[in-house]
């Protein structure tokens, strides 16, 4: 019955911005699906070290997966404090959402020199290395553009006030984020807590 | 947009055929995207994705390829057979056959595209239960393409088939097609296949289903929405004859291949020894080669030459099927003054004739205070984040300082990114 | 049509009932404790005896559960329209099939 109320406005009977960002979420299955078969075929296979066992910090990736669980909570609870017209409330969970995803990139920042730094694990100095930048570099990118958006969100809202509450174009954003969780959810168990398999 | 009335089974054939299209890229494209990233990787930052000396593989690339290559192909083939449907239909002056299996036909084509990529890549050595598999679905992608061919015989079959270009080009589309379907067919058999792989025979093939179809369609199509995008003809005469130049030039150069194949001519080589016995076949192909190339010339000249000098078309000068012959040709750019409202499929047929092919008077115009019709304000944003994404790639194929235009490619991306999301409605 | 306006304000207000602040919280407390079992599994898996077999199978279920409650009740798959979860259990499933596949192809090595 509800997709029939909307169906006057859409073919589809789905707002259009949010039926779009749910086929992008479709093409971006493959996308990661990619990265990670790609992963999982090299990860065994450098010639050289170092290798996954002995560089992964999984204490800290744990903790930097604890963030971005958190940022997820916080960008449904911006959603609905923006449905409720509460903007206080829509601002600071908002804000919660960004410094998550700017700690989550801080973490990858830490992890990233740490592995390049003390383990001299370049882009090209084995295929495990290549292949695990590749992944979590586009995964960080993707979270490096959620932030971006979720900053602009946050300071149109900043700047209209009490007028902007397009819970619309937050909805949508925040598909976007929990997707970015989500291939995280992933990548956590089978990159890093697979690390011995 | 949908109009009232156009559900999805009432939708044009050509639609349809788009829109799993639409799903086919959206789906295969990330996966070239991931390997074009890694090639760019290996050949800029030294990684070794695909180079054996630092673990990687070839066959890896062959794979990522093909899961978007083989995809790829329907995405080429489909919108042609939408658009030969809808072609045929037309000048056979029939409903196409079997519409419903048709689009079922076509999105069984969509799925099961995504499952035989790996029948490119036989000789590579993939272990029998893969080779098996994959053989066998490539074997069943030819029963829903089978079904095409049968529903375009069958409206054919008993229609008043008028032969304009259009349709000379869509019904050679069936013939050429069908020819490089059943060499196809062959080629799902991992033994047929590894005889011909990389040899002139598959050359032959996908030029039959590519060439002699793909282009036959797209042409067919030109010809057919010329007047509708224009407001003129293209010239018939002409047409005619560059259709036969092509139809006569292509078979000249692409049947020989495949005796040139069987016999073991190799591709990709640009010279061989002159005692294989391989020099007759190939001078025919040079020479149908030619013909096709005076082909090509005469259409450029005929698709330019109408635009100024083409006889003036009317709004429905084919007696069409679809809408989007029910308004004026060239369309204005609101398209529909009026949204229309769909009951049959073939509507705009329904509008101009009785059930048993008795013309009605024809439908007017509806008229509508034409300063009622908003438009959309236009944008300039779009095609710089275009731009900015074409810097990206550029960046990635330059050599040297490529890294540079990349740059300069994002920061025009995400510019005209918050332009467009920012701009007044 | 206002009776399916009048359908359609209910079905929010039941979504409402079903997915406020509250329900979110509780949400995060799990995915927090899965995760924390994820972690511990991982750590303890010699101590306890863990075969390779049985942490893989045990781990891929408890992020699948994960995965399900961000993208059901986060995402809000649960309350929409059907389309959405077609759309996004079509290209999943269909992107997993293909690399499994592919994987399966490839020689095996290392």
């Amino acid at each position: 019955m509800s997709e029939a109320a909307h169906a006057h406005h859409t073919t589809t009977g789905v707002e259009n911005r949010k039926f779009a960002m749910w086929v992008l979420i479709a093409s971006e299955c493959f996308l990661f699906g990619t990265l990670i078969a790609n992963y999982l075929v090299n990860k065994g296979r450098s010639i050289s070290g170092p290798t996954p066992q002995q560089i992964y910090e999984i204490d800290i990736t744990t903790l930097s997966t604890f963030d971005l669980l958190m940022s997820s909570v916080a960008m449904v609870l911006a959603l609905h404090y923006c449905k409720e017209k509460d903007l206080r409330k829509f601002q600071f969970w908002t804000f919660m959402v960004v410094l998550g995803g700017v700690i989550f990139l801080g973490f990858q920042y830490h992890e990233f020199s740490t592995f390049v730094l003390k383990n001299g694990l370049g882009l090209s100095t084995n295929i495990f290395g290549s292949s695990f930048y590749l992944l979590t570099g586009c995964h960080g990118a993707h979270v490096t553009v959620g932030v971006l958006w979720m900053t602009s969100i946050l300071l149109t809202s900043l700047i209209k006030g009490q007028e902007w509450f397009n819970s619309e174009i937050v909805e949508v954003a925040g598909l976007y984020w929990h997707f970015v969780d989500v291939v995280w959810i992933i990548i956590f168990t089978v990159v890093y807590l697979f690390v011995y398999v | 947009m949908r109009c009232k009335g156009m559900t999805l089974l009432k939708m044009p054939l050509f639609v349809w055929a788009t829109l799993v299209t639409q799903v086919l890229l959206i789906l295969s494209l990330p996966v070239i995207t991931v390997a074009l990233v890694m090639i760019s990787f290996d050949r800029t930052f030294g990684t070794g994705f695909f180079n054996p000396g630092a673990g990687g593989q070839v066959v890896m690339w062959q794979h990522l390829f093909w899961i978007f290559g083989h995809p790829e192909v329907y995405i080429l083939i489909l919108p042609a057979m939408g658009i030969v449907s809808e072609i045929l239909a037309t000048f056979a002056k029939k409903p196409l056959f079997g519409y419903t299996v048709m689009v079922y036909s076509s999105c069984a084509i969509g799925f099961l595209g995504f499952a035989v990529w790996a029948h490119h890549m036989f000789t590579t050595g993939l272990g029998p239960w893969a080779t098996a598999l994959f053989s066998a679905a490539t074997m069943l992608i030819a029963v829903p393409t089978g079904v095409k061919i049968f529903n375009w015989i069958s409206t054919l079959w008993g229609g008043q088939i008028r032969f304009t270009t259009a349709s000379l080009y869509a019904i050679s589309f069936v013939a050429m097609f069908t020819l490089g379907g059943l060499s196809g067919i062959m080629h799902s058999s991992p033994v047929i296949d590894t005889q011909h792989q990389a040899s002139y025979f598959v050359v032959a093939h996908f030029h039959y289903v590519l060439y002699g179809g793909a282009v036959m369609g797209l042409f067919g199509g030109i010809f057919y929405w010329y007047p509708k995008v224009t407001g003129r003809l293209m010239n018939e005469t002409m047409g005619k004859l560059q259709f036969w130049l092509y139809m006569i030039g292509f078979n000249l150069t692409f049947f020989p291949m495949h005796f040139l194949g069987l016999d073991g001519m190799p591709r990709r080589i640009y010279t061989y020894a002159g005692d294989q016995n391989w020099n007759f076949w190939n001078f025919l192909a040079t020479m149908g080669a030619y013909m096709t190339a005076v082909g090509g010339a005469l259409f450029f000249i005929n698709m330019f030459s109408s635009l100024k000098f083409g006889q003036k078309a009317s709004d429905d000068p084919w007696d069409g099927r679809t809408l989007e012959w029910s308004i004026p040709s060239p369309p204005p750019e609101y398209n529909f003054a009026k949204l229309p409202e769909v009951s049959h499929l073939d509507d705009w047929w329904h509008k101009k004739y009785t059930h048993d092919g008795k013309r009605l008077a024809p439908p007017k115009q509806p008229i509508v205070d034409l300063s009622s019709i908003h438009m959309p304000n236009q944008s300039f944003w779009p095609i710089l984040l275009a731009l900015g994404i074409t810097g990206i790639a550029t960046g990635f194929v330059v050599p040297a300082n490529g890294v540079i235009i990349a740059l300069v490619g994002v920061a025009m991306t995400v510019t005209s990114t918050y332009g467009w999301a920012y701009e007044e409605p | 049509m206002a009776t399916a306006h009048g359908n359609h304000n209910d079905h929010k207000h039941g979504e409402h009932a079903h997915a406020g602040p509250k329900l979110y919280w509780i949400f995060a407390v799990i995915l927090c404790v899965i995760t924390f079992i994820e972690w511990i599994i991982f750590k303890e898996k010699e101590a306890w005896g863990i075969s390779n077999t049985v942490m893989i199978w045990t781990l891929l279920a408890l992020s699948l559960v994960k995965f399900i409650m961000v993208c059901g009740w986060y995402m809000h798959l649960r309350f929409d329209s059907k389309v959405l979860t077609n759309i996004f259990v079509f290209s999943g499933l269909l992107a997993m099939a293909v690399f499994l596949m592919m994987k399966l192809s490839l020689p095996s090595m290392g």
